[in-house]
């Protein structure tokens, strides 16, 4: 399906994004610090420990630690893992860009996904729900009428406006959000990396798979194995140089 | 009082602590992270179960994985790919060899000797390091790679640009080659058959082509650990290590620690001289002091600064952790009409040379190993927005990473995938740097890294070697026969990280003299990536670092110890030795 712009306008031009009826002191209004820290939530320090996964470490697996509306938390993750590898489920419908086969929210990786945030840093509890925060405060500032039967505000976007969410944070166009700018970096890596593992099937307890991941079957992965037919000899039969 | 503690049991410790310890000293290796003494059953194929960054079993984090990985501070968007535990980074790396490029060492001559790192030449001799190259070639040991279907593709693209064929070890031109890996090359079944019945040792020895380099290499399974395919240090010099009493003559088995983080050297009043070490064992949290005779630092070219800093060690050029290389990575990626092979085989056995501007080789990948590839990118979402980024797509069909419907179609079939990684001749500056972190608090080990990159605000010549580079692969994936190329314009991806306590020959801008012992700290020495001089010209690093820890071995031998230099008068034993496996097996190492 082809990408459908759903709402007012907002342009990305070199990383800069701009909403129609906005002057370009409007990015105050598009997003005070005010307002943004009291959708995220965060702290000056929290900022920082965004800034690479590597910073974001963790253990274990799934385990229901956000414990402040899971509804929402989990709302935005799959409007994320729509965005990154769209399917055919409703989050990916309703962006405007579904494929017939299935896509990550059905990868059965959003509880993963979900504890790998909570978990990611060591000292600091419910990550997910802060992440969730700072997508859906960016959400609300690229399209403030976004609607649809989710109640995250990420969720609520069309492609091109989640596309958006990530231009703004990546751009660094408002001081307050330039340390969010790594984080959307590495986010979607994050993301596919998750979508195309073996994590959605993975029992962590025996490490075998309890079926065929997902990611496998849209990549047309033969799967793991300990060894293949694949050798061809040596490149014009030389075996040895010196 | 030992003779010398080796901190690091990554890529250079071993290899220091396998050459001392077959000269008779007392060697305590000590390492911060698990053992994994036993992969068969420790390891899976599983990408996630592997390298997820935050769990997987080859983090950088302790040795007990249900406790979180440890922290850096990254105040870019990058990666750092590095792995604690025995082995380190070599556990998951793809164990390419090259020797560097000569060019980057004092003693060139050619042609074209200014296109390199000129300011910051390694203070010795490319032909000084040869004897240590082939020591390391022969000990490890590193072989011409095989094919596979994804390196016939890359073949009959360098083919197609019409580069000529490089035969020797050393690189002379721009030129294109099977890889020199350290990779058992196939034999048996191994490379034959898909059937796991038909793949144990012995029947099948050498790289069973299995394409799980990333995630460890265990295989053949039920081989002794010295003949698993990959030569991983965990393979090969650890082993060699532990058993150096009964392959070497007047040899003396290292101990190794694991679960061993260092969290100081001690040095006496004066920090002049090094004395001590003190590590925390992860799993109580109880710390302890041994001294030595000599210290050598083996943790990483970010956690060797971090250690040095955290250490209270002087600093007076203000170098320490400076001049951070990484080959300015980049990825291009070719869609084939046809299959690649890309999941399949050695993780990369294919390489192309550019002198003066760095190196491209093949990289196959699993799944989620390619998706993240495809979606990390410095340049914004391809067809959407660039950050501002005015890369050339140089003939590409898009810059910037995939997400949503063109992931999905790329990704369709990752066995008609061909990536090329780009690996620059990047130059040392000191803008990009390890520091301590002020901003992040402090693990249970004091202050955490900082790793600083100006990704926009590299020198003119790493960019232009960049940009050049990228056009090679480009064109080279269509002489292949893409039907459509993404340059996906990579972010700092740290998977070669170097020259951050380098040697050199000003006392100006190194940390480490020509012997890479400390030039503030005497009897201290560094053995890993961090001691090398430059971006070796854009080569894999690990050969390099190897034969530079080789040499500083003999160095610590004859200055500390009295004894004579071996390199040059004695045969290498090879860590296949069947002296070696005897030993291996009598000691029940996996």
């Amino acid at each position: 399906m082809v990408p459908q712009e759903r709402s007012r306008k907002v342009s990305v031009q070199a990383g800069r994004v701009t909403q129609e009826r906005e002057s370009p002191e409007g990015h105050t209004r598009l997003m005070t610090r005010r307002r943004f820290l009291r959708h995220a939530g965060l702290t000056a320090a929290a900022m920082a420990l965004l800034q690479a996964p590597q910073v974001l470490s963790g253990r274990g697996w799934i385990q229901p630690v956000y414990a402040a509306k899971p509804d929402l938390v989990h709302d935005t993750f799959n409007g994320l893992l729509a965005f990154v590898v769209p399917g055919s489920d409703t989050y990916s419908k309703h962006q405007g860009v579904s494929t017939a086969e299935p896509g990550g929210v059905d990868a059965g990786i959003t509880d993963v996904l979900i504890a790998s945030m909570d978990q990611a840093v060591p000292f600091r509890s419910n990550f997910s729900v802060e992440l969730a925060g700072i997508l859906n405060g960016v959400a609300e500032a690229v399209n403030t009428s976004a609607s649809g039967p989710f109640s995250a505000p990420f969720a609520k976007l069309s492609f091109p406006e989640k596309v958006k969410v990530f231009a703004f944070l990546e751009g660094g166009v408002v001081p307050e959000l330039r340390p969010f700018a790594p984080l959307a970096g590495v986010l979607p890596q994050f993301v596919a990396f998750l979508v195309y593992s073996e994590a959605g099937v993975f029992d962590p307890v025996t490490r075998t798979l309890t079926g065929t991941p997902l990611g496998w079957k849209l990549s047309n992965y033969e799967g793991v194995a300990d060894g293949r037919d694949e050798f061809k000899g040596y490149y014009q039969d030389r075996r040895k140089v010196t | 009082m030992r003779d010398v503690i080796v901190i690091g049991a990554g890529g250079g410790g071993p290899v220091v602590a396998k050459e001392l310890a077959a000269r008779g000293l007392d060697v305590l290796l000590l390492e911060a992270g698990a053992r994994h003494a036993d992969p068969e059953h420790e390891w899976t194929h599983f990408t996630n179960d592997a390298n997820h960054p935050f769990t997987g079993y080859f983090r950088f984090g302790p040795a007990d994985r249900s406790r979180p990985a440890w922290p850096r501070d990254l105040p870019q968007n990058s990666a750092i790919s590095q792995s604690s535990g025995v082995g380190g980074s070599t556990q998951h790396y793809y164990a390419n060899s090259p020797r560097a490029m000569p060019g980057a060492f004092l003693d060139y001559a050619g042609e074209d000797r200014d296109a390199y790192d000129t300011d910051y030449l390694f203070p010795l001799g490319y032909r000084d390091l040869v004897p240590y190259y082939e020591w390391v070639e022969h000990t490890l040991p590193v072989q011409t790679a095989p094919m596979g279907t994804k390196e016939e593709v890359f073949y009959r693209g360098a083919e197609g640009l019409g580069l000529p064929v490089q035969t020797t070890k050393d690189i002379t031109r721009a030129a294109f080659r099977p890889q020199e890996n350290a990779i058992l090359q196939p034999s048996g079944t191994a490379g034959q058959t898909n059937d796991p019945h038909e793949l144990a040792f012995p029947q099948a020895q050498g790289c069973t082509f299995c394409g799980h380099c990333l995630q460890g290499c265990f295989e053949p399974l039920g081989a002794p650990r010295n003949l698993k395919a990959k030569r991983s240090t965990d393979n090969s010099y650890v082993p060699m290590a532990l058993t150096a009493h009964l392959w070497a003559r007047g040899g003396k088995a290292v101990d190794l620690i694991t679960d061993a983080f260092v969290v100081s050297i001690n040095t006496d009043g004066a920090q002049s001289t090094a004395r001590s070490v003190t590590w925390r064992i992860g799993a109580t949290g109880a710390e302890v002091t041994e001294e030595a005779q000599v210290i050598v630092m083996a943790c990483g070219a970010i956690e060797t600064p971090r250690l040095w800093l955290t250490s209270d060690l002087p600093n007076p050029n203000g170098w320490v952790g400076c001049g951070l290389t990484d080959h300015h990575f980049d990825t291009i990626i070719g869609v084939m009409p046809f299959d690649t092979g890309s999941s399949k085989g050695p993780g990369s056995a294919a390489r192309a040379d550019f002198p003066g501007y760095g190196m491209l080789e093949n990289t196959g990948a699993t799944p989620a190993g390619q998706a993240s590839v495809f979606t990390f990118s410095d340049a914004g979402i391809a067809g959407f927005y660039n950050n501002g980024l005015s890369g050339d797509a140089h003939g590409a069909d898009s810059v910037g990473r995939l997400v949503g419907a063109e992931l999905k179609s790329a990704m369709s079939d990752v066995d008609r995938l061909l990536s090329i990684a780009v690996l620059t001749d990047d130059d040392v500056e000191q803008q990009n740097r390890v520091t301590l972190s002020t901003t992040l608090p402090p693990d249970e080990h004091g202050p955490i890294s900082r790793v600083e990159i100006h990704q926009r605000n590299r020198s003119d010549r790493t960019k232009r070697n960049r940009e050049y580079l990228v056009e090679q692969a480009v064109r080279l994936l269509r002489a292949a026969g893409a039907s459509k190329v993404y340059r996906i314009n990579t972010p700092p991806w740290l998977y070669h990280i170097h020259s951050t306590m380098r040697m050199g020959l000003s006392k100006n801008d190194s940390v480490l003299d020509k012997n890479a012992e400390a030039r503030w700290v005497k009897r201290l020495f560094i053995a890993d990536n961090s001691a090398l001089a430059n971006a070796i010209g854009g080569p894999n690093p690990t050969l390099t670092t190897q034969a530079l820890a080789t040499r500083t071995a003999e160095k610590i031998f004859q200055r500390y110890f009295g004894g004579d230099p071996w390199v040059d008068e004695e045969a290498p034993v090879s860590s296949i030795d069947p002296a070696v496996t005897q030993a291996v097996m009598s000691r029940r190492l996996a």
